[in-house]
């Protein structure tokens, strides 16, 4: 197993990794250079080792972008199965976190949701992060872990001390509810708790879905649900062109068409890059989702 | 070391390229002429079949037979040789290039052209285009398109045999174009500073596809800014395979060294 890159300068969310690695004779390597931490793990990993690679910050992973797409998400297909790069693990802090502006805020999941190789898994909290950590890691495929950075120092929770993994390609429902679904994962989940709680105030019963993996996300579990709701919020933070509400509103409307009784809504971050003193105008925070919820069940 | 003197600090001498043979095929450096013959012999051997099998391939793509080939003339040596001092288990990751070490290894002549005919017989499934080859089993990596991403990756597969203490080292093929790309100094500098069991191989052919190296460097080549991160370097003759050859031993044998 090797560690590569370590953010204890900016979270300190890994005390003691460092110890735990030497101490078993474990690597950690430390480096200032994204597309080279990428691609060390991916030759780490090309030869059967476990890599869990670090990028300080998600709005910093372009440069490894050649190494991820090009490389990790090809490297089984094009080589018929002789090589693959299945023990890598990308981690990477991504979100809003309230004072981060355009390069400490980014979302950038749907980039490498285009790249069938590729997996990208987000929990929403404690519980979620070790065991689709875990279960990433151990995944026989490359897999980019998006970590919500708000709730690094803001999320408690009574977390398993023992191993435990929880699936991938799984949608959660978090909530359940008759009249509208929710959909969302990471930091937004929370957002949509509490516009749920708003709405049941009108009476209006939500269903909360967390993605959990993102690509490729598990359509049925989101399919069972618009079918019995019959309308549908997408909320995220990234840009909502082009992103992963875009892909999931297509696939929904596709299968749920004569069960729709709305358009399906995408609730999320303008078409601009993520802005410093506006952050609270940009988000898309819980009376935004609250107003989409009234104007989706009134339409 | 501090210094008073205020100049601009530049290299004044090229470093010299190794040789052992002239260009006549007179022996110059009679201490390295010690390889045996049975190993001249089939250096030899594999050096003409890669010749050959290259002209032939070559036609068929200009005939229209097979999409795309990429030889390997003049620059046998550069990758016979080298597979000759390496051990079967050596990782290599390509650039694309280098099937001279495909045919030491025993990559069958069949093999070669099933690939470049993506047929049913190609164990990658036709996927990639012509000279992109693979053979876990003769531990070759997969060739890729993207110039250099192998340099870093091969670092990171070098670190892991240190780790894990084996007798293996990785070993990173890379044409002198390619050393301009954004992963070469990320390769190197992690091999570098972190003792990584790999070797690195430029091929330096003098021309970047086709980007004279007058206009692709101002420093020394190479293998100056192999110097620059602190790696120990060799600058040789790559139409010299015994050259080739005894230049590989040095960092070969006895056991693999930090890179």
């Amino acid at each position: 197993v090797c560690q590569i890159g370590r953010y204890f300068f900016f979270f300190q969310a890994e005390d003691g990794i460092r110890d735990f690695c030497l101490s078993r004779g474990l690597g950690d390597v430390y480096k200032r250079q994204e597309q080279g931490i990428a691609a060390f793990g991916i030759g780490i990993a090309s030869v059967g080792a476990t890599a869990i690679a670090e990028i300080q910050f998600a709005d910093y992973i372009y440069p490894a972008f050649d190494q991820l797409v090009n490389e990790a998400a090809k490297y089984r297909y094009r080589s018929g199965n002789q090589f693959s790069v299945g023990g890598l693990t990308v981690r990477a802090p991504y979100g809003a976190v309230g004072h981060g502006g355009h390069y400490h805020s980014q979302s950038p999941e749907a980039f490498f949701s285009h790249a069938p190789g590729l997996k990208v898994v987000i929990p929403r909290d404690c519980i979620q992060a070790k065991g689709l950590l875990l279960a990433s890691i151990r995944d026989k495929n490359p897999v980019i872990f998006l970590e919500p950075k708000a709730l690094y120092r803001n999320a408690e929770d009574e977390v398993p001390t023992e191993d435990y993994e929880l699936a991938l390609h799984k949608a959660e429902v978090v909530q359940e509810g008759k009249d509208i679904t929710l959909i969302g994962y990471g930091t937004q989940i929370r957002v949509l708790k509490e516009a749920a709680k708003e709405a049941e105030q009108d009476g209006i019963k939500c269903e909360i879905i967390d993605l959990q993996t993102i690509y490729p996300y598990d359509i049925e579990t989101l399919v069972e649900s618009v079918k019995k709701t019959g309308r549908c919020i997408v909320s995220h933070e990234a840009p909502v062109t082009m992103g992963v509400g875009a892909e999931i509103s297509a696939a929904l409307q596709e299968k749920c068409f004569l069960y729709l009784e709305a358009p399906i809504t995408r609730v999320c971050g303008y078409d601009t890059p993520f802005p410093l003193a506006h952050e609270l105008v940009y988000l898309p925070d819980k009376w935004k989702v609250y107003d989409a919820i009234q104007k989706t069940v009134n339409y | 070391i501090y210094t008073s003197k205020l100049n601009f600090d530049s290299v004044s001498e090229k470093i010299p390229t190794f040789r052992v043979i002239e260009l006549k095929g007179k022996v110059i450096a009679k201490k390295y002429d010690n390889t045996d013959t049975a190993t001249l012999n089939k250096i030899y051997e594999k050096m003409v079949q890669l010749e050959e099998m290259d002209m032939i391939l070559l036609q068929a793509q200009r005939q229209g037979r097979i999409s795309f080939y990429m030889t390997a003339l003049g620059e046998q040596a550069c990758t016979v040789a080298v597979a000759a001092a390496l051990n079967d288990i050596d990782l290599i990751y390509p650039q694309y290039r280098e099937h001279g070490c495909l045919i030491w290894r025993g990559f069958t002549i069949d093999e070669f052209a099933h690939q470049c005919a993506s047929n049913s017989r190609d164990p990658a499934k036709g996927r990639q285009m012509p000279v992109h080859y693979t053979s876990s089993k003769l531990n070759f990596v997969c060739v890729s398109s993207p110039l250099t991403t192998q340099v870093p990756q091969a670092s990171g597969a070098g670190y892991t045999f240190k780790l894990q203490e084996l007798d293996r080292i990785a070993v990173a093929f890379f044409g002198e174009g390619a050393s301009s790309e954004g992963d070469f100094h990320s390769g190197m500098n992690f091999a570098a500073t972190l003792g990584c069991q790999t070797l690195f191989l430029c091929r330096n052919n003098k021309y970047a596809i086709s980007t004279p190296s007058d206009e692709q460097f101002k420093g020394d080549g190479v293998a100056s800014k192999s110097q620059g991160y602190g790696m120990l370097t060799i600058r040789c003759d790559g139409n010299d395979a015994i050259a080739v050859y005894q230049a590989c031993l040095l960092y070969t044998s006895p056991s693999p060294r930090d890179s």
